[in-house]
């Protein structure tokens, strides 16, 4: 292995000197590239959508896809609202809904002809005003809305309103809570459900009869398309400005003074998303202040500052441009790029200047200085490097889309940050130096200034001093407190929850977790999932088998799942309603007829009553039809569960009808559900694919320094703070969801840079003479620095995000923190006591060495 | 003086031509709404008619509608007769019963119009549950129920009533090889109210004023459905359209209406419009296989 590596060191400490020597031709080659994939940056495909997570041949995403076909959207928003009067039907909040109805729905007679407003995504409204009743009365038949446009000013008439009302079975928890004080607005959107064309345009609905040929109505031949139905996804910009504009309404005086409102579905909680986003946007420039004014600190280099900086900032711009180039889509994991690219930069420009700075304390020439570091570190910069790609990769393995696009953009981020530290970081450091001999006089002003502040990188020569010394008398005591440390976080980590609760970006004090809290005790819940069924056959819903079945399931539903489950409805409980109000509204009668005729036509009267219901129940042939399921909030967790145990529920009942209906398929669908499934998907593969990342790693280390014992001992300081992360969540209860689960490549960039860094500067010392001890003091004090360099900046930096109010930021905030810490305190006890207790020397013997090395003389100096 | 009044005539002939035109436009919309509507509903006073509606989901590919699933087709009979009440206004009845599908063959629905009522008396029939319904529906501006779950609204098949619009010529040209008036339909305040739709674009033929297309505005100003004459067939005098289709922009859904066999004039005895007709089977056949007879084959099944 040696002569993998020796060739590798010997080629990377010639490199400087190389750039150097056409250093203006690099720099403008450098800059000239950078200038034309910044320019490229504005090709970049954003989709921030949910959708955006599955890849269009998943059975999910079809399943989603056909149900939008079939159906339209069922991402609409839900208002809940409470009068002051504490009555829903009062008069005075009957007028106000109808105003609002008419509001949200008349907005056009305020716009000027060929003027957009973002309700135009509104398809519906249904309010207590106009939910459809059918009334029996003798032999009229009443299809109508509830309240209508005249609302009744004497307490009798609303009061019959009120009885009507509670007797609709769907009514309750979606119009109105139990004690009549909260009241619901559905509003349907098209979000979703918008068809687009195979380059993502929206399908013009204009069709010209000129060109159009229609002699007969052929039916499609099964296959002949090539490309599923796809949809627009739906961009946090639409709902944005769908919240505004529904604000603005429900804001008027006249509503506000007499009501209160709480929004819930994805449309209001996109203004909260943004604010979540804003603060996530504070802390990231937060993080990046500390960790400019700790690179000062450190350095008291502005020049230190700058090019750590540059080196992060081209690579995130290469990165994107490149992506621009590739044609990849950019979605919400980008910031967990450019977070890995600020750590990878920095740590890995770090490493260098440090290394840099430190030889030139020691009187080392700046070209000497130069080769002498990239040699040493240059190689560790490598592996870590190749290690990381490789572990980010590992995470490619996944079928998620978003996690496929972040591995192959934060791979190449990895390796730019590692291009431009070894080519263009010699060229800068040439043009601006990032140290300056003590013996030269400082500005007066930087003087003084830093003297404010005491100089960190002697305190931590003399902390660094110390340590292997302090290791050397107790490495098996250490071994032990790491390794006891290491069990009781695996213990830990078997406790740990995949769970991702929606709510969980929001803070506890967030109006929009309040909204879905009120929704959830009072009305039908923010929440609601599909289950698609096609039974292959045309008028299976017209067969009582069917729709007795399709009853039984909903009960079952209800009444096994009712801590999930707030209410469901279909086409079955229409049928029911139906043939009770055509048999004189009688009780008994509130079921699905036995008889075959006798259910087509209750269901061909309520369709000529109210086509517009039954189109968003069942489709035209009574082949396909749905169940929509209204939810109480809970995590990913429980529902991946209740969604499993639902699925066999389901299966059960499409057994039961096998017979018949042989080519029945059924799917859970619906945005939520499409969320949850994802989110547990995500969560769980991505905990697999990590332990995927760290075993590959643990095999490159050991086939790179060629020795098992070497291997072995990396991969624990590399494994802790992993552990330690996982146990810790298992023991203080905390669920591992989609936000701690985003550390995840963090803490393996971290660890690995680390453990590598120390390792290949150990391997780089002790083949020198094969002193095993002297190897540690040396790398200690030299990589010792910049791994205390690294981890301070990095941990500082992601240490301010637990100030997020988001419970999810803070804990990445957290735990980002306390896995760099811990990774820290591996490489300066639980490394050394490792090489010292098992003797790890790279096969070098021990020689007596009568000179004493540069760095030794120099270190005395200091 | 001579070299500046002479444009400014110019101007002053100008406009008063063009607000003439104007004025002429308008008269002339209304006027051929009106001959249309003539043709349409006051060439004959009573008909009967077996139809079939084929409805499905389409897609559009290489010019060509094609149905995503398998169509949905009712056969339905319709016997109508008209009872002029005023010049230019009546009132309508009608009866019309399902052939096919065979789990729906029976059901039948009787409609009474009335010149000057807004909305329609509207009963219905369930062979299988041997029950009567009198059937309101009252939408406040909301879409009107389906014909027979087609993609035809019960409001697209209603008469619309001149008095109801204020009209446009909008432009002219040909449509589907005929000269066509091009006329924007909008509902007066009253109206709006009530319809479902803010704008109607009619395109009439010239020559025999039939209706060559409707286009249809839903609240928001957006096209919502395209009606589309395909056939028009002059029969016993009178201009009739037999086929044509509602496209649905919004739901992605067709219906073809193919008139089968079509017959005018012949004598209807008024009790026929009774619920008689509805519940007694022996009576209503009866009295169809002698209206039958008046049937003239427009398109076999």
């Amino acid at each position: 292995m040696k002569n993998i590596l020796n060739p590798v060191s010997r080629y990377i400490s010639s490199v400087p000197d190389k750039v150097l020597k056409r250093k203006y031709l690099y720099l403008t080659l450098f800059i000239a590239a950078t200038v034309f994939l910044a320019a490229n940056l504005s090709n970049l495909k954003m989709d921030m959508t949910i959708e955006g997570w599955i890849q269009d041949d998943d059975p999910t995403k079809i399943a989603f896809n056909e149900y939008h076909t079939q159906f339209g959207s069922e991402d609409g928003v839900y208002i809940i609202y409470k009068p002051k009067d504490g009555d829903v039907f009062s008069e005075r909040s009957l007028s106000i809904i109808k105003s609002i109805q008419n509001d949200f729905l008349n907005y056009r007679e305020n716009l000027k002809e060929g003027e957009t407003s973002a309700l135009d995504h509104i398809v519906k409204v249904n309010t207590l005003v106009n939910a459809r009743v059918l009334t029996a009365e003798d032999d009229f038949l009443y299809a109508r809305p509830l309240v209508g446009n005249n609302i009744p000013a004497n307490q009798e008439e609303r009061e019959r309103l009120r009885e009507i009302a509670k007797s609709e079975k769907q009514f309750p928890l979606q119009y109105f809570s139990k004690d009549m004080k909260f009241g619901g607005i559905h509003i349907e959107t098209d979000f979703g459900a918008v068809p687009i064309d195979e380059d993502g345009k929206v399908l013009d609905d204009g069709i010209e009869i000129g060109d159009l040929v229609f002699e007969d109505l052929e039916l499609e031949k099964e296959g002949s398309t090539k490309m599923p139905v796809r949809f627009k996804p739906t961009d946090q910009v639409d709902y944005i400005k769908l919240n505004t504009a529904l604000r603005e309404i429900l804001d008027k005086p006249e509503y506000a003074e007499h009501m209160e409102f709480y929004p819930v579905g994805n449309t209001p909680a996109a203004e909260y998303d943004l604010l979540m986003v804003e603060e996530m946007g504070n802390l990231y420039m937060a993080a990046l202040l500390i960790m400019v004014v700790l690179l000062w600190y450190f350095f008291r280099r502005f020049s230190a500052v700058t090019w750590s900086l540059v080196i992060v900032i081209l690579s995130t711009v290469w990165t994107l441009g490149i992506s621009a180039l590739l044609g990849l889509t950019i979605t919400g994991f980008l910031i967990l790029t450019i977070l890995l690219i600020l750590t990878v930069g920095i740590a890995d420009s770090v490493h260098i200047m440090s290394g840099y700075s430190f030889l030139r304390t020691k009187k080392e020439g700046h070209r000497s200085s130069m080769r002498s570091i990239y040699r040493s570190t240059g190689t560790a910069l490598l592996l870590t490097a190749s290690t990381n790609m490789v572990g980010i990769i590992a995470l490619n393995s996944t079928p998620v889309v978003p996690i496929q696009t972040f591995a192959i953009m934060s791979a190449m981020g990895i390796f730019l940050a590692f291009f431009f530290t070894i080519y263009l970081l010699p060229i800068l450091m040439d043009i601006w130096k990032p140290w300056r001999s003590s013996e030269r006089p400082k500005a007066k002003f930087f003087q003084k200034f830093g003297n404010i502040f005491p100089n960190f990188a002697r305190i931590m020569q003399k902390i660094l001093e110390k340590t292997v010394p302090f290791v050397e008398k107790r490495p098996i005591a250490i071994l032990g407190v790491f390794m006891a440390v290491i069990l009781i976080c695996v213990i830990g980590s078997f406790q740990v929850k995949v769970n991702s609760n929606m709510l969980d970006q929001y803070p506890d004090d967030s109006p929009f977790r309040q909204n879905v809290e009120i929704a959830d005790e009072n009305m039908m819940g923010a929440y609601s999932m599909v289950a698609f069924l096609d039974l292959g056959k045309a008028n299976a819903f017209k067969d009582p088998a069917v729709l007795q079945s399709m009853d039984k399931l909903q009960r079952q539903f209800e009444k096994k799942y009712s801590k999930y489950v707030v209410m469901t409805s279909s086409i079955a409980d229409v049928a029911k309603d139906a043939y009770k109000k055509l048999n004189e509204g009688k009780q008994e009668n509130y079921a699905i007829p036995d008889d075959a005729n006798v259910l087509s036509q209750t269901l061909f009267m309520f369709n000529n009553a109210n086509p517009e219901d039954r189109k968003r129940l069942v489709d035209d042939n009574y082949q396909k039809a749905n169940i929509k399921i209204a939810l109480h909030n809970y995590g990913s967790y429980e529902y991946s569960k209740v969604f499993e145990n639902m699925q066999k529920d389901i299966s059960a009942m499409t057994n039961s009808l096998k017979k018949d209906y042989g080519k029945a398929t059924v799917s859970i669908t619906g945005i939520f559900a499409l969320a949850m499934q994802t989110a547990d998907y995500l969560t769980k593969n991505e905990a697999k694919s990590f332990g995927v990342a760290l075993i590959a790693i643990c095999i490159i280390l050991l086939l790179v320094f060629g020795s098992f014992k070497v291997g072995a001992a990396a991969m624990f300081p590399n494994l802790l703070p992993a552990i330690m992360t996982f146990g810790l969540l298992g023991w203080l209860n905390m669920p591992l969801d989609f936000y701690t689960m985003m550390l995840a490549p963090i803490i393996i960039g971290i660890s690995v840079d680390d453990t590598v860094t120390f390792i290949t500067q150990y391997r780089h010392e002790v083949i020198k003479d094969g002193n095993i001890k002297r190897a540690l003091k040396d790398t200690m004090k030299e990589a010792g620095q910049a791994l205390l360099f690294t981890s301070l900046i990095l941990g500082l930096g992601f240490g301010i995000m637990s100030l997020a109010d988001a419970a999810g930021t803070s804990n990445m905030g957290k735990f980002g923190f306390l896995a760099i810490m811990v990774g820290l305190l591996c490489d300066l006890f639980f490394l050394p006591a490792l090489i010292l207790v098992f003797k790890l020397s790279f096969g070098a013997k021990q020689e007596e060495k009568s000179h004493i090395k540069l760095k030794e003389e120099v270190h005395e100096v200091v | 003086m001579k070299s500046f009044s002479k444009p400014l005539l110019l101007v002053l002939a100008i406009y008063c031509i063009s607000m003439n035109t104007v004025e002429l436009h308008a008269q002339n919309a209304k006027e051929i709404i009106i001959k249309m509507d003539s043709v349409e509903n006051f060439t004959y006073d009573s008909s009967v008619r077996k139809i079939k509606f084929t409805s499905c989901r389409y897609s559009l590919s290489g010019g060509r509608l094609k149905c995503k699933n398998s169509p949905r087709i009712t056969v339905v009979e319709n016997v109508h007769k008209d009872y002029i009440v005023a010049p230019k206004k009546k009132d309508v009845n009608s009866l019309d019963i399902v052939v096919s599908p065979i789990a729906e063959k029976g059901t039948n629905m009787l409609v009474w119009k009335e010149a000057d009522q807004e909305d329609n008396d509207f009963w219905l029939y369930l062979p299988a549950l041997g029950k009567v319904k009198r059937i309101a529906s009252s939408n406040d501006g909301a879409e009107t129920g389906s014909v027979f779950g087609t993609e035809f609204s019960i409001e697209d098949v209603s008469q619309r009533k001149i008095k109801d619009y204020t009209y446009k010529i909008i432009g002219e040209g040909i449509f589907n090889k005929r000269p066509v008036w091009k006329i924007a339909a909008i509902p007066t305040a009253a109206r709006a109210k009530k319809t479902f739709y803010s704008k109607v674009i009619t395109w009439v033929d010239k020559e025999r004023l039939v209706k060559m297309k409707d286009e249809l505005f839903n609240r928001k100003g957006d096209l919502f459905k395209q009606l589309i004459t395909k056939k028009v067939d002059y029969i016993d005098g009178v201009w009739i359209v037999t086929e044509s289709s509602m496209i649905n922009l919004n739901s992605r859904r067709i219906t073809n209406y193919d008139v089968l066999s079509i017959g005018f004039n012949m004598e209807i005895d008024d009790s026929f419009f009774t619920q008689r007709s509805m519940t007694d089977f022996a009576y209503k056949e009866k009295k169809m296989k002698e209206y039958r007879t008046h049937l003239k084959v427009v398109k076999s099944n």
